[in-house]
């Protein structure tokens, strides 16, 4: 392992190994996570904004499932596919968002900004755009390294008008960076529908501004973004540059826990494709009995639950830390 | 840490040198910006370097600020040791969401998951009518970001000493470097050249009263302390270096030796790090002042092209010998 490549190591297994009954059990802890981060953040055990990802669970789920030892992440404010789908500590994730010592930041981050160097995830922003600025850093280290590795980097629909889009896109394009660009387009952003924020609602086809593959997918299938990423990695390993996939999805909840609503049209999201009843279906559809996805629903809850247990009983971090890492910016002395 | 030996060179070539020497022992150095490349850099910084290291070590951007210093974010976070030219200071302001919301946060954040080995060269200042867009000194805004080291080197010698020292840290650096310095000569240390970051540097002892100096000001410091000392008056004068950390304990030991501090920046006067410095010094060293510490900085308006106007802004050696005279005069 080169010296560039130190900050990432060990990794879950590979995707070869994840099939849809995987895949499934995967979107299922991460819906039962969210559904508790509410209760949480309604019992006051989770403060500050709260983006969960209902609905969206297969385009991460997905992408993640595509990846391989060594690869890297990014990801957005709405980052909890990440954390389940590179297999995470639950009871860290948790404790992190409760804010406790046992975090995986040590209650520094929140839930927006839970890095894993050994998992590759470096790292989910909370500022719209961040994902793809890092990821023209990781992509260039990775293509010097020339070890076949690529960066997954996560952004939405609403980070596509910003200014870093641009910025980032002609730098990967330009430099051939092994980047796959997934924009989870949930059909939001903040507030604003994507037709109301971008004349060109057809996000995939900007591709072609930058000389890169453009591909659109559904997103709410897992299987079809796990595959879809999976080619585009492929291509990335083999020296051939980013790729843009657009996932079409639904943000089946509101943009955060401050979230006021009241700007959606009504019956709008009628025709939303639960991603884990679509993957259900096909999975009975294919042999597995209800019982068996029963007992996987079931194992979801009670690890999640536990994860709960864990981070409750996590004592608050010592402040201490902080009159430390103070000093050490003013006070020359320490240096 | 220092060679014997010293070459006479420029500002410039002081910086050229020490990105060189870094580049040759450590293959995790990039260099990016725009012109860095085949041009060699606006102010020939980085000249040769492309020659001699290649297109995938010093890397011509597209002109997007933001862009180039979040991508040298991620850089940093993969392992890398890239060094960013922000070809003025002004447009820094393009990419201070990368640096105050990724450069200085994710490492403190991260809880230390991730190190941020990234400089920022950046270019500030005034005085060549280059106009409000090309002239500011900014350096208070990336000081005021806990997570960042903000230096401001004024002679060659410590171009190059700050500048590798900021490439051998593990934590950010922004370096601002000054337009009107990059011609000026001195005595260059060959080799390996350290300058520690966080630590200022009494550039000339005197005993009458102190000029705390940043940048520019410290040439202007040294010239208006000459004239003083004509008069009988020994004025000492401190090169402050490093905003962030700020060396309080080397500022304040020279303020409670004279009793009487100007503090000279180029940077406006209100909310600046004359400002900073001022206060810091004075929660110090209070009962050894003999008068309110005195700063001195640029007019409160954008920058004037006109070379008439932009001087009338600018502070300069008369000014603090002034104000230093003034001083003395109220504390006989």
């Amino acid at each position: 392992m080169t010296q560039a490549m130190r900050n990432h190591g060990s990794y879950p297994p590979t995707s070869t190994a994840i099939d849809l009954l995987e895949l499934y059990r995967r979107m299922r802890v991460l819906r039962r996570m969210d559904e508790v981060l509410a209760e949480l953040v309604a019992d006051k055990l989770v403060t500050g904004p709260m983006h969960l990802g209902i609905g969206q669970e297969a385009t991460g789920i997905g992408a993640t499932a595509a990846l391989r030892p060594g690869d890297l992440v990014t990801a957005t404010h709405r980052p909890h596919a990440q954390y389940v789908g590179l297999g995470l500590s639950l009871g860290r994730t948790f404790a992190e968002m409760m804010g406790r010592a046992d975090g995986q930041c040590g209650g520094r981050a929140g839930h927006m900004l839970i890095a894993d160097q050994e998992r590759g995830l470096l790292g989910p922003s909370g500022i719209v755009g961040h994902s793809l600025l890092l990821a023209v850093g990781h992509g260039f280290a990775q293509r010097r390294a020339g070890q076949g590795a690529v960066t997954l980097c996560v952004t939405g629909d609403g980070a596509v008008n910003s200014g870093a889009f641009n910025e980032a896109l002609n730098m990967m394009a330009l430099w051939q960076l092994p980047v796959v660009v997934l924009v989870e387009n949930n059909g939001y952003g903040l507030s604003v529908r994507l037709d109301r924020h971008s004349r060109e609602t057809e996000l995939y086809k900007r591709a072609a501004g930058y000389g890169v593959p453009g591909v659109l997918v559904d997103g709410n299938d897992v299987e079809a973004v796990r595959d879809v990423v999976s080619a585009a990695a492929e291509r990335a390993r083999a020296a051939q540059g980013p790729t843009l996939v657009e996932a079409l999805t639904f943000r089946n909840t509101g943009f955060s826990s401050s979230d006021r609503g009241g700007y959606q049209d009504p019956g709008e999201g009628a025709e939303f494709t639960d991603p884990l009843e679509l993957a259900a279906r096909r999975l009975v559809a294919g042999g597995t009995t209800a019982a068996r996805l029963a007992e996987v629903d079931q194992r979801a809850a009670q690890e999640v639950e536990e994860a709960v247990v864990f981070a409750k009983a996590s004592p608050w971090p010592d402040p201490a830390e902080l009159f430390e890492y103070a000093a050490k910016w003013d006070q020359g002395a320490l240096l | 840490m220092t060679g014997t030996t010293t070459a006479r060179m420029t500002y410039a070539q002081a910086l050229n040198d020490a990105l060189r020497l870094e580049m040759l022992a450590d293959d995790r150095v990039v260099v990016l910006g725009e012109d860095v490349g085949r041009y060699g850099g606006v102010f020939s910084v980085t000249r040769g370097l492309m020659d001699e290291f290649g297109a995938d070590r010093v890397l011509d951007t597209p002109i997007s600020e933001n862009g180039i210093v979040g991508a040298a974010m991620g850089m940093a976070m993969s392992g890398l040791r890239p060094v960013v030219e922000i070809m003025y200071t002004d447009f820094l302001c393009l990419a201070l969401d990368s640096i105050a919301n990724g450069v200085a946060a994710f490492p403190f954040a991260y809880n230390g998951q991730v190190t941020m080995p990234v400089v920022v060269r950046t270019q500030g200042g005034a005085g060549i009518n280059a106009g409000p867009q090309h002239s500011k000194s900014l350096e208070a805004w990336t000081a005021h970001l806990p997570g960042l080291h903000t230096v401001l080197p004024s002679n060659p010698a410590d171009a190059k000493g700050l500048l590798t020292a900021a490439l051998r840290s593990d934590e950010p650096v922004i370096l601002v470097e000054h337009k009107l310095l990059y011609s000026t000569e001195g005595e260059v240390p060959s080799g390996e050249h350290l300058v520690p970051l966080g630590t200022a540097q009494v550039v000339r002892p005197g005993t009458d009263a102190t000029v705390l100096a940043l940048s520019r000001m410290v040439p202007e410091a040294l010239v208006a302390a000459a004239r003083l000392a004509e008069q009988g008056l020994d004025c000492e004068v401190v090169d402050v270096r490093s905003l962030r950390p700020l060396d309080v304990a080397t500022l304040a030991a020279s303020a409670r030796r004279t009793g009487r501090v100007v503090v000279a920046a180029e940077a406006w006067v209100r909310y600046g790090p004359s400002a900073e410095i001022a206060a810091a010094v004075t929660e110090s060293a209070f009962d050894d002042l003999r008068a309110p510490v005195v700063r001195l900085g640029s007019l409160g308006v954008p920058y004037p092209a006109s070379p008439a106007l932009e001087q009338a802004v600018l502070p300069d050696a008369a000014a603090i010998q002034q104000a230093v005279e003034q001083l003395v005069k109220r504390t006989p």
